[in-house]
């Protein structure tokens, strides 16, 4: 689903990070806009509520340059996690071409995890997009804290058909970089 | 191709009418600029001169204004929304809708004193919506014409890609 604009040499393709409210999403887009040459990228636009929860969405644009004649950029975006913001949700969903599904690996959310996964699937599915064949990574994120569910228990809820899937500490960077890598390295083959 | 490196040819007519007639459109209506984008928000065609503006943000966040209003109208008066327009002192900007779930994003820069003048650049002065039309006819006819098959870029280029990935996310983990 990349826009490949032939006539203007350019490609942009879409990464949505996804998963449940307070689970590191933003701070994983925070991170990599903290971190990235400021020549590759564009400013970062947060919609966000006056307490940083994200209202609309968090938007990062990131030029990778001209790759054989071809002006190649990466929008990065993060949805709302909020329950009641699904139709911001399904909004940037639309033309995704990868996805970081964020999971808060604390045990009391568990459910919310499982939750936001079967929303991802719903908000998918109502475009006609099949997860299997979208470039698909999970993060398992604050790895540091306590109460946290082992990385076996988080596969088998979160991830039985086992997808490139990385423990993180948003906050701390750790794993921020390796995931987004990760999706975005399938992303460009699905460019072949 | 594709692993030659050289770029492939996708320069159907459709395709080459709708870019010129954003671009006609922006010139016409005395417009800044003006940006064609699809509705997962990317950018197909584009006019004008953005000057300091920054397309990708401006883009994301008209896509993001038309898309939330547009969901927000049935809701509130069980109509379509087709125009979105936002005036400021110094410039204003108007979003419309065309064919094919497409936005076409205009921005004018109007001096204050000009929200009075309804016929000052073109046929969309401040009081006036612009005439999007051609545009619309130029997006309907690139449906029409059908989605043609698009030659990927070979796995050279995917490779070069990937570099690049590793080069810009490099980020200590």
């Amino acid at each position: 689903m990349s826009m490949i604009n032939y006539a203007s040499r350019e490609i942009n393709c879409k990464i949505v990070y996804y998963g449940t409210g307070l689970g590191g999403k933003t701070t994983n887009l925070e991170w990599v806009h903290s971190r990235v040459d400021p020549e590759s990228r564009g400013k970062m636009i947060s919609l966000a509520t006056e307490t940083d929860r994200t209202l609309f969405f968090d938007f990062l644009p990131v030029d990778l340059g001209s790759i054989r004649g071809f002006k190649t950029r990466f929008h990065l975006y993060t949805v709302p996690g909020q329950v009641y913001y699904n139709a911001s949700r399904k909004l940037i969903l639309k033309g995704v071409d990868g996805i970081i599904f964020v999971a808060d690996s604390q045990a009391q959310r568990a459910e919310a995890n499982i939750e936001a996964m079967h929303n991802l699937f719903e908000n998918l599915e109502s475009y006609g997009y099949d997860l299997e064949t979208i470039p698909f990574a999970i993060q398992y994120n604050k790895r540091d804290l306590d109460n946290i569910l082992s990385v076996e228990d988080l596969r088998e809820q979160l991830n039985p058909a086992g997808v490139p899937d990385f423990e993180g500490v948003a906050i701390e960077g750790k794993g921020v970089f390796e995931t987004l890598r990760a999706v975005s390295k399938l992303v460009v083959k699905t460019l072949n | 191709m594709t692993d030659s490196g050289r770029v492939p040819e996708q320069r159907g007519v459709p395709e080459a009418s709708l870019r010129t007639s954003v671009r006609d459109t922006v010139q016409r209506e005395g417009a800044r600029v003006g940006f064609l984008f699809d509705d997962s928000g990317m950018v197909s065609a584009a006019g004008g001169n953005p000057g300091d503006l920054e397309p990708t943000s401006f883009v994301s966040l008209s896509f993001a204004q038309f898309a939330a209003a547009r969901d927000l109208a049935p809701e509130a008066t069980g109509g379509e929304l087709s125009r979105l327009a936002q005036v400021g002192g110094r410039c204003r900007f108007v979003l419309s809708s065309i064919f094919g779930g497409r936005t076409l994003a205009l921005l004018f820069d109007d001096a204050p004193e000009a929200l009075h003048d309804t016929r000052k650049g073109g046929s969309s002065g401040p009081g006036s919506y612009p005439d999007v039309m051609d545009v619309d006819r130029a997006a309907q006819a690139l449906s029409e014409a059908g989605s043609r098959r698009v030659e990927g870029l070979g796995v050279n280029w995917s490779r070069d890609a990937e570099g690049e990935i590793d080069r810009i996310f490099k980020g200590e983990d």
